[in-house]
């Protein structure tokens, strides 16, 4: 996707609600995460705090 | 090479996720593959359809290219080493990986602790089963796209470059079983962009154009001493009938086919929005492309197994 094609960058809060689809194997992955009791309990949770330490993982190191 | 206008369409079919189908295409039929949506991996096995023993060796494949493209043959295991196919058209979009064998069973187990995701391995057997095949018989696949990267630990896999209508011509030199199969790894590994997606394919009525290229081809390049045949061989018997004949009340049983989907609903805030929205572009380009792939690279660098091992979920996650 070409720059101009993008959406402009959000400058305002706004609904920020992703659905996001995954099958019945990728579920799989949320249940052994959910599993670890370290990330929540409901699978929007789950991957809310996972994609967030992901970022936080890249920040440190400087990505 | 110019390439020849293909003949009347004789078959069209949409192959679901997780799903293949084996194919009898007559020398100089063109089999086309096409991305439906953007971004499948495609799984490709390819037999004699005469003689099974005589089937694509990606291995000799991959000496003329790690990733082949048009104008490239589709090569027979030796001691035949007979040319197959013919890659007529292949877009840059398009990466045709060699060096990825294909996925099976025990790599989900070893490295996710699932012990029946899709995978290549079976979703193959499964397709040649139709012809009286048997998981055995499955060889390496040529993989088109599948951007696989080599640096100086060997390769990598990035994100599938493949875009909504991408095709690809396979024109037919011998009579083959030609077999594409949709990806099984693709929806936890970056194979296919963590997401399954259908592929359509279509088989081409050969013209007197291909017929004759492919009749060209054959006497140019399967005419050495050295590419044996059963009737060259100290032991020219083989065990099980070599015509492949289809079993018209077979029933292939696709792993986890059809795939179930569920839509998820993940709330951030506005704060944590905008870090995610700095992924557009490299990582996606929708918010639900970014989310799912921010979320399988922190599984993959946290939660992936390395290696063949054996444990229990359990295990895995401990």
């Amino acid at each position: 996707m070409s720059a101009d094609e993008m959406e402009p960058r959000p400058m305002s809060p706004r609904p920020a609600k992703v659905t996001v689809r995954f099958d019945q194997q990728q579920r799989k992955l949320l249940d052994f995460l959910r599993a670890e009791k370290k990330f929540g309990t409901q699978d929007g949770e789950i991957i809310r705090n996972v994609v967030l330490d992901y970022i936080k993982q890249q920040q440190k190191q400087g990505k | 090479m110019k390439t020849p206008k293909p003949g009347k369409r004789r078959l069209e079919l949409t192959l679901q996720p997780v799903s293949g189908k084996a194919l009898p295409v007559y020398r100089g039929e063109i089999l086309r593959i096409t991305q439906l949506e953007a971004g499948q991996c495609v799984d490709f096995n390819c037999f004699n359809l005469d003689d099974h023993k005589e089937y694509m060796s990606v291995g000799h494949m991959r000496r003329e290219a790690f990733h082949p493209g048009a104008g490239h043959f589709i090569w027979s295991n030796p001691p035949r080493y007979r040319p197959m196919m013919r890659i007529l058209t292949m877009p840059p979009t398009c990466v045709a990986d060699t060096l990825a064998a294909r996925c099976s069973a025990v790599i989900f187990e070893s490295h996710f602790g699932i012990d029946d995701h899709p995978n290549c391995q079976d979703t193959l057997a499964e397709a040649i089963g139709e012809y009286g095949l048997t998981p055995d018989d499955v060889h390496d696949s040529l993989n088109l796209w599948m951007n696989t990267e080599i640096d100086h630990i060997g390769y990598y896999t990035v994100w599938n470059s493949g875009k909504a209508g991408d095709f690809v011509d396979l024109m037919a030199i011998m009579n083959v079983l030609a077999v594409p199969a949709t990806c099984g790894s693709g929806d936890i590994w970056v194979t296919s962009s963590f997401c399954y997606k259908p592929i359509k394919v279509e088989i081409f009525e050969a013209t007197a154009q291909t017929k004759a290229m492919a009749e060209k081809e054959w006497k140019a390049n399967a005419s050495l001493k050295s590419q044996r045949v059963p009737k060259d061989f100290l032991n020219p018997t083989i065990r099980t009938d070599p015509e492949l004949r289809p079993d018209p009340n077979y029933k292939p049983r696709f792993v986890n086919f059809p795939i179930e989907w569920k839509d998820i609903e993940v709330v951030f805030t506005n704060e944590e929005f905008m870090k995610i929205w700095n992924y557009r572009g490299t990582l996606g380009d929708t918010d639900e492309e970014v989310v799912r792939t921010l979320f399988f690279h922190w599984y993959l660098d946290n939660r992936k197994k390395h290696g063949v091992r054996l444990y229990t979920p359990q295990q895995a996650h401990a």
